[in-house]
This record gives C-alpha cells, structure tokens and sequence, in this order.
C-alpha cells in the first residue's frame, strides 16, 4: 500500500510553543522521531503538532462533538507516543498516525449525552418562568449553529462507523479514496461502496432540506 | 455492469473519483438513459448542500484545550515508566559479565554525574536525561547523551515578552501545581494595578481555566481572568466553566463572575442566554441551577 501524503504542515499557532528562526531549518519527521525516541518531549510536540490538527479535524467531524473528539485526540496520541519506541520507520509517520487515528475512531465509544431529568417546577422553583425551560436540543441549536448542521449531525450519527468514517475523510477532509484505503488498512473498493452507501443514506435522511 | 453498480458509479463521478474508464462508461451509460441526468444533478446539489452547511468545528481553542490535555497525559506516561525502566534496564545490563568493564565506566560516571547534580552550589548545571549511545567500552570508548539545564534567573515586568514567555510556559506546562498557582498570583500583582489586555497572558489564562487539572490553579486564573476587560472569549471561557468544569465551586465563581459583568454594564446575547438555560435544565446543584436562573431574569429585566 501507499503513503499518504500529507495535505499540509499545521504551524505552531501558540506563543508558549518553541518556533523557529527562519535561520534555522525545520527538523525532519525521521529526525524529530529519533530524538522523540531518545526522550526529548519537546521534539515529539514538535513532530506530532504537525498532524495533530488534522486528526482533531477529522475526530470532530467524524463525532460532531468536541468532547468525543478530544477523547480520540488524546487516545490517538498517547498510542503514539507509547509506539513510538518500536517504530521502525517502515512507513511514513504520517501514515502510521492516521491509521492509528482511523482506528481509534472505530472503536470510539462515544460519551452518553448528558440527559436531564431535573424538573425544575417539581422542586417549587415556581419563581423560574416557563420560557426558561427549554429543550437540550434547542439550546444546542442556538450555540452551535442552527437546524440544518444539527440534521446534518443526525445523518451522520446514522451510518455505521465505517460509512460515517469514509464520508467525514472523503467528504469533509477531502482525502483521496486511496489514501483512505491505506488509513483503514483495507481495499479502494471497500472504501468505494462505503462512500456509495453512506452518501445514498444522507441523501435519504436529508432529502427534504435540499432538494 | 449492473444498474446499481453505475448509480455507485455516479455518486463516485460526484467526488471525481472515477478512473478514465469508468468515465467514459457512464457517460455511455448516461447517453442511454437520459432520465438519470436529473438525479446526478441532485447528487451534486447535496454535496454542495453538506459542504455549505457544515461549520468548522476545530478552533484553535479546541485544539490548544486538547494539546494541553495531551501534555498532562504524556506527564503521566513518561512518569509512569520512567520509573521502571530507569531502575531495571541498566540494572540488568550492568551485571552481564561483558558490561562489566563499561559497568564500571558508568559507576564512575555515576558519581561524577551525582556530584554535579546535586553539590550545594546553587548555580550549577543540572544534567538530566542520561541516556547510553554505546555503554561497550571494550574499546576503551563508551558514548552517552544528557541534557544540560543551568538554571535561570530572569527579573522584569509581567508585560515583557520575556517574561510573559515564561509565564505562560510555567501555567501550561508545569507539573507542580503550586509553581502554577505562584504564576498565576504573580501575574494577578501585575495585573491588579493597571487593566491588562495581554493576549498571551490572557489566552494562557483561559486555558488554565479549562484545563488546568488543579480546581485551586484553575479558580484562582478565573479571578485573574476578570481583571481583565470582559469581551466575548473571556465571557465564552466563562461559560465553559459554567456548563463544563466538574467541581460546583468553579461553577459558582462562573455565575459570580458573569454576575460582575452584569453589574459592570455588560449586555449578554442569545448566545449566553441559551448556555445559562441549558445550564438550568442539566445542573444537578440546586443552588447554581437557582442562581443560573436568576441570572437569566436579570438579563431579560
């Protein structure tokens, strides 16, 4: 199988990080993963901020939540930085990341929604006036942005993890089918029919918003 | 090929997924049975449509929240076996007969390294991370790399990059939450005297406040936080506390805190109006789910 080629380098967007001086050369990811292997943990942020956006990207979308992806984020990472010292190189880093994100993201439990049964009326709150009460749904609504990408979020979280995988990197992260293959370790083809059926059941489930 | 395998065969032409070959074919295909044209349009108005539609949900703040969190696990981690590996691994080497010699080499090392470490003069370089290239030293030569930290002392205002470098660096990254605290109070003593609108020292400050694992580092970065002039960020970190932070002490000091800026004349949006009654209907506090809800009437008043 291939390598995947990095779609872009991510810079260093915080003031605490350590930059470089355009003096000085950017380390390569072979070398950064020798000194990251060596213990230096400066050099293995170094290495992994130059895909850990990505991975975050992709966990966002593939979840629609910013708690879940965080999970996968940090499991992701930490799987990396326990492989590290066995990493022989035989593949890109890149590539070996993505596939350990890929899977990750199969085997994500994904947190229960937080459900509330408090009434506020049944503990003589009578005070609170009924318009504040409102619907976990429509306070989401209101934050994040509207009905439409809550649909979205909805017909998304109907495919199965694999479908819902293909359709968040092909669609949303613009990977190449591939590239793809290569992340789930398994064939174009596979990768094909997941894309074709996922797109079919959020053409389904959306059909009414846009045709 | 089947019907359903050139339907598959559209929505791959959608994302240009399709090889010369398959191209040409359902364009064949599609010659022969004009009817099909309308739902490949429709196929391409619903991908313009998800594309449209779909917010980027990564902000640079998600992604410093969770680089933070990662930096916490990988302390974690590098503590955890560190201990294991630093005590048994060269413990098991040494005592194999042909490192014998290099064991001694690494003794004498030892003790030298030992002394510079750790003798009472106060300036000296602390050597760490000692890690053998080839501990062989059958050819009267053995290899090993160290990090080298003499330590610093740095002296200026907290608005001095410097400084603030520092700063920011000890509040993300210290493992020692009383150095956090200690960073936190210092820029607090800055900071009380004139408004501060840092942005590093700022955006610092609202990470700890989300992330900080120490609820007395985080509690004491929000109150430093409200020195400075409340804006959206400030109020949108503050809201995180509300509905995220698990201790209900930090929740309470979030309600106090967009309480103040009420009082300091501040207009809150819908934006704020919905956390704080998302807030109300998921709070199991009883008290803060009453002091959210009265927040909300004020607003409204």
């Amino acid at each position: 199988m291939g390598e995947i080629l990095h779609k872009q380098f991510h810079p260093q967007p915080f003031a605490a990080m350590p930059s470089l001086t355009n003096k000085q050369m950017a380390p390569t990811d072979s070398e950064l993963i020798e000194q990251s292997k060596a213990g230096n943990v400066t050099a293995f942020e170094q290495l992994i901020f130059r895909y850990d956006k990505d991975v975050l990207n992709i966990a966002s979308q593939y979840t629609q939540s910013s708690d879940d992806a965080k999970d996968i984020y940090q499991e992701t990472f930490i799987r990396v930085f326990k492989g590290l010292p066995k990493f022989q190189q035989r593949s890109e880093f890149a590539t070996w990341v993505f596939r350990i994100a890929t899977n990750v993201c199969l085997t994500h439990k994904e947190k229960k929604k937080k459900m509330s049964h408090v009434s506020l009326y049944d503990e003589g709150d009578d005070d609170i006036p009924k318009e504040f009460v409102v619907s976990d749904e429509s306070a989401d609504s209101l934050t994040h942005g509207g009905e439409i990408s809550s649909r979205i979020g909805s017909a998304l979280q109907s495919l199965s993890p694999q479908q819902r995988l293909v359709f968040t990197l092909r669609h949303y992260q613009d990977y190449k089918l591939k590239d793809i293959a290569v992340m789930m370790e398994c064939a174009e083809g596979t990768v094909k029919k997941y894309l074709f059926e996922a797109t079919q059941k959020m053409r389904t489930h959306l059909h009414d918003l846009y045709e | 090929m089947k019907k359903e395998e050139y339907k598959e065969l559209m929505y791959l032409s959608v994302y240009r997924d399709l090889t010369e070959e398959e191209q040409r074919q359902l364009d064949a295909y599609l010659k022969k049975h004009p009817e099909l044209k309308k739902e490949l349009q429709e196929i391409k108005k619903f991908r313009s449509f998800v594309s449209d539609n779909t917010s980027d949900r990564t902000s640079d703040d998600l992604l410093r929240e969770a680089r933070t969190q990662l930096r916490t696990e990988i302390r974690k981690e590098k503590t955890k076996s560190s201990l294991i590996s630093k005590i048994l691994e060269p413990a098991v080497e040494i005592f194999q007969p042909k490192f014998a010699l290099g064991g001694i080499g690494v003794l004498s090392l030892g003790v030298l390294i030992g002394y510079c470490s750790f003798s009472s003069t106060p300036d000296m370089t602390r050597i760490d991370n000692i890690r053998f290239i080839d501990s062989d030293a059958s050819d009267g030569e053995i290899e090993f790399q160290f990090e080298a930290v003499a330590p610093m002392r740095l002296k200026g205002k907290v608005d001095d990059p410097e400084i603030q470098k520092v700063l920011t660096h000890a509040l993300l990254n210290e493992s020692n939450a009383g150095v956090r605290l200690k960073t936190v109070n210092a820029i607090s003593q800055q900071t009380h005297e004139k408004q501060s609108s840092d942005p590093t020292i700022k955006s610092a400050l609202i990470t700890t406040i989300k992330s900080d694992q120490n609820p007395g580092v985080r509690r004491e970065a929000l109150r430093v936080l409200q020195q400075f002039e409340f804006d959206n960020e400030i109020r949108d970190a503050i809201l995180h506390v509300l509905v995220k932070d698990v201790n209900s002490g930090m929740r309470v000091a979030a309600i106090n805190a967009l309480e103040m800026a009420r009082m300091d004349g501040q207009k809150f949006d819908d934006h704020t109006v919905a956390a704080l009654k998302k807030q109300i209907m998921n709070e199991q506090n009883n008290y803060i789910r009453h002091r959210a809800a009265n927040l909300v009437k004020e607003i409204y008043q």
